[in-house]
């Protein structure tokens, strides 16, 4: 009987799904768990309770230095452009190698001493300084491009090279 | 008549569902009423770590473990991703997979039938189900690759709805649905075969 086939089957699954009910029951967990759950929402409810946020500002207030708030992000900044120029040079060489003090003496590439003359050299200003101007010494600027007024022999021929230390050739 | 039945069973898991939606909001603003969703699903829960787990002291840790996490989330939490239980047992389901990869070298994973689950039932269909019916079907369960004795403990022991197992699973719901019915069938042939 095709009926009677079907409601065996059917009880047979109400059976297995009643069996299956009957492993994957448990007795209740163990009470800790309660404790530890109920003790994490009191303090998520403490933390979250109205005085929270003054308390927060709070702290954060009293763990700020003393002084402006300026101070930390000024000092911060440069420690990191002194740690940039550091790395630059290193990699490309510093902008002060190769200078030198006007009149003093430099060894050239064959070995012999010359005396650079100042290219920079104070002379008396001309020009009438305005009420708004500091009156203060003028510096004229000789540009580099300009030849110099006794260029000894040994200098005719010389270029810079800012990466060499004090050596011309 | 069994339409009118089935729409009564609809209306309240309707209403049900509103009213875990409500409290589910509420515990969101205010972590206190966590408590109630805590007592719901307690259990659930521990169930459904025990399938996953070798011990009862490894289940205990990894239910607490995933109500903690839950606490966590709840703010992310939000219904469009899916209902309140798939989200809870999807916390679950990735603390178990956490915990079996820090505990590879143990065997974690519970195989039913060959772990001795604990002989007291909660479940009164259980003290009338004869023991050795229940051990068949422990053997059976045990012959069984993880993903479908996953899926068993998720209609079974966590007790989800079908449409909740696949926002868990991230599969489909007719997929959700056909899988558990064959699987449910073959059970069915050898639970049969072997009485």
């Amino acid at each position: 009987m095709p009926g009677h086939d079907h409601l065996a089957a059917e009880l047979s699954h109400a059976q297995l799904v009643t069996h299956l009910r009957a492993v994957y029951a448990l007795p209740r967990p163990p009470a800790r768990i309660d404790a530890a759950i109920r003790s994490t929402i009191d303090l998520q409810v403490r933390s979250a309770g109205p005085n929270a946020h003054a308390l927060v500002e709070q702290a954060v207030q009293a763990s700020r230095p003393r002084g402006s708030a300026l101070w930390p992000n000024a000092a911060y900044a440069l420690a990191v452009a002194a740690l940039l120029c550091a790395v630059t040079f290193t990699l490309i060489g510093s902008p002060f190698r190769g200078t030198f003090v006007p009149g003093s003496p430099i060894q050239t590439a064959t070995g012999s001493m010359v005396t650079m003359p100042a290219l920079v050299q104070a002379t008396p200003s001309t020009h009438t300084a305005t009420p708004t101007e500091p009156t203060s010494t003028k510096v004229a600027m000789v540009p580099l491009h300009q030849p110099l007024k006794t260029p000894p022999p040994s200098q005719a021929r010389m270029s810079f090279r800012p990466t060499s230390v004090g050596v011309i050739g | 008549m069994i339409a009118s039945l089935a729409g009564v069973v609809a209306d309240r898991r309707g209403v049900a569902a509103d009213e875990e939606a409500c409290l589910v909001d509420a515990a969101r603003e205010s972590i206190a009423l966590f408590d109630v969703l805590y007592q719901r699903y307690r259990d659930r829960v521990y169930r459904y770590a025990r399938t996953r787990t070798a011990d009862d002291e490894d289940a205990a840790d990894l239910t607490q473990q995933v109500f903690l996490r839950a606490i966590d989330a709840l703010p992310q939490y939000s219904a469009r991703r899916g209902p309140f239980p798939a989200w809870l047992f999807g916390i679950a389901r990735n603390a178990a997979t956490d915990l079996l990869r820090r505990q590879r070298h143990r065997q974690t994973e519970s195989d039913f039938g060959l772990v001795a689950l604990p002989g007291q039932f909660d479940d009164p269909i259980a003290r009338v189900v004869r023991s050795e019916a229940i051990r068949d079907v422990r053997r059976l369960l045990a012959s069984l690759d993880p993903a479908k004795r996953e899926l068993l403990a998720l209609r079974y022991a966590a007790e989800l709805t079908i449409p909740e197992i696949a926002a868990v699973t991230g599969k489909s719901v007719a997929a959700t649905s056909k899988q558990l019915s064959r699987l449910l069938q073959k059970l069915q042939e050898q639970y049969d075969a072997g009485a």
